[in-house]
């Protein structure tokens, strides 16, 4: 009779133990997504694609300022702040030569361009364009282009679509910030 | 007293014996796959085959769905324009992971946003 109470204790005791241990089974350890990437490479291609469409349609400008609203709008659903300027030029078959500026900063910003030592400058308010034009514009030119604390120089043609474009997505403490010209 | 040692000794060998199943028993730790960075994957894949652009202009979630080839998971796509008019269904399950695709349009400017959930 005695032994039964002790086989009873012991399993009393046991239970009493067991119910504080954790198992161990490992951290399950989840990998945060990563999507600013996914999305900058995105964009980095799709821009040129809505430069292409708006010049089909005859408005890049308005595509361009469009596309850039939508991708703001959009990726404001994922937390994300985008912000992008943007420089396009498309020859006309003369020497004669416009180039058109989108400002989607947030703020507004002076555009200083600089073609082959020819200076203009112009305003571009915040979620608007604005355009200059260049005259005796060579086929092939170097173009210089300032606005804010940035400063590129890019080899375009005269007789075809140019566009210059940076964007910056930013989600906290992480950002992405891409630039190039097509 | 000979039965209260007796009664220590099975609980150390309980213990031990428990110590052992826990550890033995218990899974590698694998790292869960990322669902969302497959989900950008198959889009763009779908992109890079000419597939994609077509159903996104057409607000065809059903028909792009059916050509997204994971068969681990069950899957869904919903296409939204720039007025925020969408086609296809947002799951209502749990652990449903997203991947998102912005397109400017197929044959013209038809700004799209594609989105493939995965659970």
């Amino acid at each position: 009779m005695k032994g039964q109470f002790f086989i009873l204790g012991a399993v009393i005791l046991i239970v009493a133990l067991s119910s504080g241990i954790n198992p161990i089974r490992g951290a399950m350890v989840s990998i945060p997504t990563e999507d600013i990437p996914y999305f900058s490479s995105n964009l980095k291609s799709e821009f040129p694609r809505a430069f292409n469409f708006g010049l089909q349609s005859g408005t890049p400008a308005q595509t361009l300022s469009s596309f850039s609203r939508f991708v703001n709008s959009t990726l404001l659903e994922h937390y994300m702040n985008f912000s992008t300027f943007w420089v396009y030029a498309k020859g006309d078959g003369s020497t004669t030569l416009q180039f058109t500026a989108g400002n989607f900063l947030g703020s507004d910003t002076s555009l200083h361009l600089n073609l082959n030592g020819a200076l203009k400058s112009i305003s571009v308010p915040n979620n608007s364009t604005n355009s200059v034009t260049f005259t005796g514009v060579p086929s092939d030119f170097n173009i210089t282009i300032m606005y804010g604390d940035e400063s590129d120089t890019v080899e375009w043609v005269r007789d075809k679509g140019n566009l210059y474009c940076l964007f910056k997505i930013i989600r906290g403490r992480d950002s992405n910030r891409e630039e190039f010209s097509v | 007293m000979r039965g209260f040692w007796h009664t220590v000794d099975a609980v150390i060998a309980c213990i031990l014996m428990m110590g052992f199943i826990l550890t033995i028993g218990s899974q590698a730790v694998v790292p869960p796959e990322d669902l969302g960075e497959k989900a950008y994957s198959v889009l763009k894949g779908l992109d890079d085959q000419g597939v994609l652009r077509g159903y996104a202009a057409a607000m065809d979630a059903d028909g792009l769905d059916s050509r997204v080839g994971i068969y681990s998971h069950n899957h869904s796509v919903r296409i939204c324009d720039n007025a925020g008019s969408c086609t296809g269904t947002i799951p209502t399950a749990i652990n449903v992971h997203s991947g998102n695709y912005l397109v400017a349009g197929n044959q013209s400017y038809q700004p799209r946003t594609v989105k493939l959930f995965i659970w």
